[in-house]
């Protein structure tokens, strides 16, 4: 071919493809039809922007815009799909979409900073909140325990690759400040760390995909708190490992972390639920309204990814069990999202167990709650990224 | 609207391509009008309420320029009360809207009863658009025609590609091509491929070196040591070269598309071998347009060495200020005036001598520590990071050997960061270009960094552009 036209049509056929790709994005993504919500990022997608004189004036309306098309655009999953993969196989980058990629099991990024000094004060000001807790609950025949649960990247901090950090000094400060605030206040405390650590596999215990314990880690969690509750006196009877069997699931599991991937993790993991010998009847309010009786929420088919919101189908305001055993006695739990996989062997123990995440109930506060319902034991469960912090379930008003 | 946004990339570029394209090449002042508007919708788009402000700045100068014109060459002093009254208009602009805040932030220190000033929003541009202007009343007092029609005045200073963060076009640059001008598959091929490697570069080098930077100095000074320091100031130094010549790239290129040549603006400043040369190759419309229209006018090196002194520093604290209201760019301008005038003075004869790698070295390091200084928020901050740099202290027990997740973690961006801030890849494509295969090659590498650049932008939300803020 003559020099000059393959120039020539080279140009022009460069030309077009890019005019192509820069005419059809925009039309196929008006074409596309798109739900509302983003299934990996756990978020509502943005809704097209109202035209109005005064929205295009003080210019939301042109962010709008901005925010609309860079969410609607043309197969965006396959997009974020495609640059996880490379960043994942392609480029091997230890830390992908915000979660590190360590061997065999996801962790969370962290920012090196300094030891903190003044940890004292936010122990002292925790231990005042929870001692006020305490009265409130014995001030109706109660008795208050605090179950402490480390994160999952915590408690596999020694699993961290080389150089990323894993914030050491400043989770063992937390740690150590908060049981001895607790201790000095008089509260009972279990500190489930040193538990989880006898485990020759962590991983067996924590997801390597989630920032959750898995069932056999809040089944450890489940057993060391009903033994403390014996040992303050309680009447319960604790189910064994004999007593049920673990089923694993077939299902895909989709942790926080692997969600992030985009389903590109490279690290596999399933999901247990367990099955009791001697089936125990109950009865399940969530938020008020009587749902099915059952603590696991399960996937319609063995091939669906399945999350963590198995246990107890996610996050609830307030969920009431009633077991109609009256000899036993009455629990109330109230934690963040670590309380669901733990309330699926805490009602097998009690009469009642009653569960709130203060993040969404807003009814009451809880030494009200309390007063109202009068319960025989209340489990404060933290996490340790939370001990000292006042806010969310450690909000004691 | 940012170059690298959805919404630009298309939206805006597709309706302009297609309107402007589907006028009859004949009809050129349609196709200005066409321009004019999606240029002056481009600024409506981001900066509402102050679209006022440079549509004033547009017939300020317009009418500036005819009452020159108007005047005859021998009324000098006529011509110059003009001149003056444009340059105070153009300033007076710049000082409202850039320096008002900062002029009263600093004058209450010396008041006893404050003057209570309302915080006045930054035009995006304010600095390009400005400074366009007044190298419009510039090179008309020196002799060029003026613009009898407005729309083409408009249209130089509010052209959409290199409105919001430059380069800075000199109207003697593009004065012909308001008029009359060719366009041809040849500049819209070339046009297209420049603002995808601009595109490029912004997307997948200037970003990511800007998310390390800015973790880096985000970093408490207790976890820094003194290697992430300077990978900090290193990653800086990428960012804002890809980010800024990334931008200058795609604003060239889009000027080719529509048969506007624009001057280069960079021209790899990494490799030079002093701060001088530096400056030759680093935001050439800026240093030129300081150059020709303050440096000379005030006598430049033509008066002796002592006055060539006070010219440089005062040229050069004028660029820092040109970039920010505050102490740190003023600073930051000196810094380099210092450097300059060493090298005047003494220290160019010796680098001139001096064995390469080392005039490398040394120009690299006076680099890294003025960006340090840029990218500082205060003095403070300037000096605990740069005690930090120097520091010998290099073991840091709080986080030890972090500096390598960032180079193990953005290992193939720094190796793309370090050749495309060399010639390598532009001496290997002209020396390949007339090969057939080099060709196709070259194209599919364009369409492959359009559709990576893409992923990158539907993936990240951290899509600053440095230049913005000026």
């Amino acid at each position: 071919m003559n020099r000059r036209l393959f120039s020539k049509l080279h140009r022009w056929m460069t030309i077009v493809v890019i005019m192509g790709i820069l005419y059809s994005i925009p039309l196929l993504s008006f074409l596309q039809k798109t739900g509302s919500y983003s299934f990996y990022e756990n978020r509502m997608l943005a809704e097209a922007p109202v035209f109005s004189v005064s929205s295009v004036m003080d210019g939301s309306f042109f962010e709008g815009c901005e925010e609309y098309l860079s969410d609607r655009i043309y197969k965006r999953n396959r997009w974020m799909s495609a640059y996880t993969a490379a960043h994942l196989h392609l480029l091997k980058k230890p830390v992908v979409n915000d979660v590190v990629v360590a061997e065999d099991l996801l962790l969370t990024p962290l920012t090196p900073q300094p030891p903190f000094l003044s940890y004292g004060d936010l122990g002292v000001r925790a231990a005042d909140d929870l001692r006020r807790l305490k009265d409130k609950v014995e001030s109706v025949g109660g008795k208050l325990v605090v179950l402490g649960v480390p994160e999952q990247y915590s408690i596999l901090r020694d699993r961290y690759p080389f150089p990323l950090f894993n914030n050491d000094v400043n989770l063992t400060a937390i740690e150590t400040t908060f049981f001895n605030s607790v201790a000095q206040a008089g509260i009972e405390a279990v500190n489930m760390k040193p538990y989880y650590e006898r485990s020759s596999d962590r991983t067996l215990l924590y997801a390597k995909t989630d920032h959750h314990y898995r069932l056999e880690g809040a089944y450890l969690t489940y057993s060391v708190l009903c033994e403390k509750l014996v040992d303050l006196g309680l009447n319960i009877r604790i189910i064994k490992e004999e007593d049920f069997e673990y089923v694993e699931l077939p299902n895909p599991f989709l942790g926080s972390r692997a969600k992030k991937l985009i389903g590109r993790s490279p690290v596999e993991e399933h999901l247990s639920i367990y099955k009791l010998k001697d089936e125990i009847p109950f009865t399940r309010c969530d938020n008020g309204v009587p749902v099915d009786a059952s603590v696991f929420a399960l996937p319609n088919s063995d091939e669906a990814p399945v999350e963590y919101l198995v246990y107890m189908g996610g996050d609830v305001a307030e969920t009431v069990i009633q077991t109609s055993r009256p000899e036993l006695p009455d629990v109330l739990l109230f934690g963040n999202s670590f309380t669901n996989a733990l309330e699926t062997f805490l009602y097998t123990s009690f009469n009642e167990t009653r569960s709130l995440d203060l993040r969404l109930y807003h009814e009451m506060g809880i030494l009200e709650y309390i007063e109202e319902y009068r319960p025989d034991v209340v489990v404060c469960l933290r996490y340790d990224l939370e001990y000292l912090l006042q806010s969310g379930n450690g909000i004691i008003e | 609207m940012v170059f690298s946004s959805p919404v630009f990339l298309f939206i805006f570029l597709p309706l302009v391509f297609g309107i402007y394209f589907l006028v009859p090449s004949k009809q050129l002042p349609l196709r200005n009008l066409v321009l004019l508007c999606f240029s002056l919708f481009f600024y409506f788009y981001g900066e509402q309420r102050a679209t006022v402000v440079i549509l004033m700045s547009i017939a300020g100068n317009y009418f500036f320029a005819l009452a020159i014109s108007a005047q005859k060459p021998e009324c000098k002093r006529k011509r110059q009360v003009v001149l003056w009254s444009s340059v105070l208009f153009n300033l007076g602009i710049l000082f409202y809207y850039k320096y008002a805040n900062f002029f009263f932030e600093n004058l209450n220190l010396f008041l006893s009863e404050p003057v209570e000033v309302a915080h006045i929003a930054l035009p995006i541009g304010v600095s390009f658009f400005t400074f366009q202007g007044m190298s419009y009343v510039f090179d008309v007092y020196r002799g060029l025609p003026p613009q009898r029609n407005i729309l083409n005045v408009a249209l130089y200073i509010s052209l959409f590609p290199q409105l919001v963060a430059g380069p800075i076009v000199r109207y003697e640059t593009i004065q012909s091509e308001l008029t009359s001008r060719q366009e041809s598959s040849e500049l819209v091929f070339a046009g297209l491929s420049r603002f995808v490697v601009g595109l490029g570069k912004k997307m997948l080098l200037a970003n990511t070196m800007g998310e390390i930077a800015d973790s880096i100095f985000q970093l408490d000074f207790a976890v820094l040591s003194p290697g992430l320091s300077w990978l900090g100031a290193a990653a800086y130094a990428f960012q804002i070269l890809f980010d800024f010549s990334g931008y200058s790239d795609m604003a060239i290129g889009l000027g080719l598309v529509f048969g506007f040549h624009f001057l280069e603006n960079f021209n790899y400043p990494y490799i030079s071998t002093s701060i001088t040369e530096f400056w030759r190759r680093w935001h050439i419309s800026l240093s030129t347009w300081f150059r020709d229209y303050v440096y000379i006018p005030l006598g430049g090196n033509r008066k002796g060495t002592g006055r060539q002194i006070v010219n440089i520093a005062l040229v050069w604290a004028l660029t820092g200020l040109w970039h920010g209201a505050s102490w740190n760019f003023v600073i930051w301008g000196l810094y380099f005036a210092f450097l300059l005038i060493v090298e005047k003075l003494v220290l160019g004869r010796v680098l001139e001598k001096a064995w390469r790698p080392l005039a490398h070295l040394y120009s690299l390091t006076m680099i890294l520590i003025g960006w340090v200084i840029f990218n500082s928020p205060n003095l403070e901050y300037i000096g605990h990071y740069l005690s930090t740099m120097f520091s010998l202290n290099i073991y840091n027990p709080i986080a030890p050997g972090y500096g390598w997740f960032y180079i193990q973690q953005y290992k193939i961006e720094w190796i793309l960061c370090f050749a495309f801030s060399t010639p390598l890849i532009k001496i290997a494509v002209q020396r390949y270009q007339k090969n057939p295969t080099f060709e196709v090659l070259h194209s599919l590498s364009v369409i492959a960094v359009l559709l990576v650049s893409i992923l990158y932008m539907v993936n990240t939300s951290f899509n600053p552009f440095i230049y913005f803020r000026f």
